[in-house]
């Protein structure tokens, strides 16, 4: 009972903290951008927009706290989100060569008439590229597992489908998804417009999603 | 960043202590292999949950559900028969509701008829007992299949909204009754799930398949669905092998009809905008002698939500060939 409030509590925690694959010019990135607010418009799953802060880290390699918030569309809209923390930072850079790793925790949540799920996970991703202070090129390598997903059957889902279903946490791995990817962007005064397409990959299943390509476009402001 | 740490560390360790997704009554009910006080069927190498209503001798009616991969439980009315002088058989076809579940591969259209022979022949206590099939969605078009392949074995047939007795049909009635509209709450609801459970076992396929339901009944559904009618299980694996069949080979259930002389009846919803008239005479048309009705004030699932319109229209039908 105990672990159960307090993972119910991270959650919340979580919640406030976000991000969505945070996606940076970082051959535009100076000494005094400290912060990075950024939006974004897309499919991923379902049609999605989403907002994130960054935090510079005052380290010599470029290093973010990243956070985030993502939400598909739709009548309800705070029914169905995902959102991260984490860390992102440059691992190598040699002749605008750019290799960046991120790593960051997952707290997601569906809710329809039936179940409100909410899931725990982690996220890592790798891009590497040619980034310019004007433009940047590089493709992108993530994977999201879904450590653990709590359970909450509504009535309708007991009356009509299944009466003694089990409420409660479930183990891993309730979700496994690759993806693979390219992104670009143009660069100008304080400001990024990115572009990312890609596609998915379940690790989980033999079965892929629905719709397994994502396409994003995003806007970063960078505030010193 | 110790903190963080401490965050991801405690998730990990957390995770130890949950529940399984595999261990059968968790999230979906046990199926009649796990569970052997629920009825059921040997047949045809496999094991069906059924139930039977009415006078074994009476005239046989038996009920296919729809789907493919539902159950009978929203059809259940149709045991309203028996009080009427029927023997009525319901059963969750092979691999759905409570009926055991199987690999993709065991699916196929052959075998579907199968078991539907297998359970006719399980519940016959004569050999001159009439068999009458009532089909609902994609029951019917397995009606329409099994009397396309044995015209002399049904001694009549009612057929509530075949979603298409060939594909041609079937794509027509798709395209207008199941739109994807990507920015509704009702699509995002079908999408946004598949990242939470991206398994691949049997009860995680489902489960996650049974979530999606609501979006065939949202607000201003083309089918004039009321609303949530009751399942036991969907089965995730019966369904993905029937859209292969249908897309990787097709199929014709209307190339030997038109030897089928018995009158059949076609019965429609009239809140159903994309079946209608039109559609139900376009399919009756494929047998000789036909009837077509409107069954007023429902749509597709007018068994669940309108069986006392259903009723006063089957039985007639029904009592004529009796």
């Amino acid at each position: 009972m105990k672990h159960k409030i307090y993972l119910s509590l991270l959650c919340v925690v979580l919640s406030f903290h976000f991000a969505t694959g945070q996606t940076y010019n970082w051959g535009s990135i100076t000494d005094s951008s400290k912060h990075i607010a950024g939006a974004t418009l897309g499919w991923e799953y379902s049609a999605i927009a989403g907002v994130n802060y960054n935090y510079k880290l005052p380290v010599k390699m470029p290093v973010f706290i990243q956070t985030g918030l993502s939400m598909p569309f739709g009548k309800n809209v705070v029914d169905d989100f995902k959102s991260n923390l984490g860390l992102g930072g440059q691992l190598y850079n040699k002749n605008n060569f750019h290799s960046i790793f991120a790593l960051n925790t997952i707290y997601k949540r569906y809710a329809n008439e039936l179940v409100t799920l909410n899931q725990v996970g982690l996220d890592f991703k790798t891009t590497n590229g040619i980034y310019k202070s004007r433009w940047f090129v590089a493709t992108e390598i993530g994977l999201e597992l879904g450590l653990s997903t709590h359970f909450k059957h509504s009535k309708t889902y007991k009356q009509n489908i299944y009466s003694d279903v089990q409420d409660g946490w479930y183990k891993p791995l309730s979700a496994g998804i690759l993806n693979f990817g390219v992104q670009t962007g143009y660069s100008f005064q304080e400001s990024d417009l990115i572009f990312r397409i890609g596609y998915f990959k379940t690790i989980t299943s033999s079965a892929n999603v629905l719709i397994p390509y994502y396409v994003t476009l995003g806007y970063n402001l960078k505030i010193k | 960043m110790k903190k963080i740490i401490y965050c991801i560390t405690t998730i990990i360790l957390l995770t130890g202590c949950t529940k399984d997704y595999n261990e059968p009554g968790n999230l979906v009910p046990k199926t009649v292999d796990e569970d052997a006080t629920l009825p059921h069927i040997n047949v045809n190498g496999t094991l069906l949950h059924s139930e039977t209503f009415g006078n074994s001798d009476s005239a046989m009616v038996v009920f296919l559900h729809g789907g493919p991969g539902a159950d009978y439980r929203n059809g259940i009315n149709v045991k309203g028969l028996a009080d009427e002088g029927y023997f009525v058989v319901v059963y969750d076809q092979r691999g759905t509701g409570l009926s055991q579940r199987h690999n993709k591969e065991v699916f196929t259209i052959q075998t579907y008829l199968d078991d539907l022979s297998a359970v006719i022949e399980h519940y016959r206590t004569s050999t001159n007992q009439k068999i009458f099939l009532f089909g609902h969605s994609w029951g019917a078009m397995l009606t329409a299949a099994y009397i396309n392949e044995y015209p002399n074995r049904i001694a009549g047939a009612i057929f509530a909204e075949p979603g298409g007795l060939n594909k041609d049909l079937l794509d027509e009635y798709g395209e207008t009754s199941r739109k994807l509209e990507p920015f509704s709450e009702a699509t995002n609801d079908v999408l946004y799930t598949q990242q939470f459970l991206s398994r691949n076992d049997h009860i995680t396929l489902d489960y996650r398949i049974g979530l999606q339901s609501p979006f065939s009944y949202a607000k201003g559904n083309n089918e004039g669905i009321e609303g949530p009618s009751p399942f036991w299980r969907n089965g995730a694996v019966s369904l993905n092998a029937m859209i292969d069949i249908s897309e990787n080979e097709g199929f014709d259930f209307t190339t030997n009809l038109d030897t089928y002389a018995t009158k059949v009846l076609f019965i429609y919803g009239e809140n159903n905008k994309s079946y209608g008239e039109s559609f139900a005479l376009k399919e009756a048309s494929y047998f000789p002698n036909y009837e077509v009705a409107q069954i007023n004030d429902t749509g597709h699932e007018m068994i669940y939500f309108k069986w006392n319109n259903v009723l006063p229209v089957v039985l007639p039908y029904l009592n004529t060939l009796k």
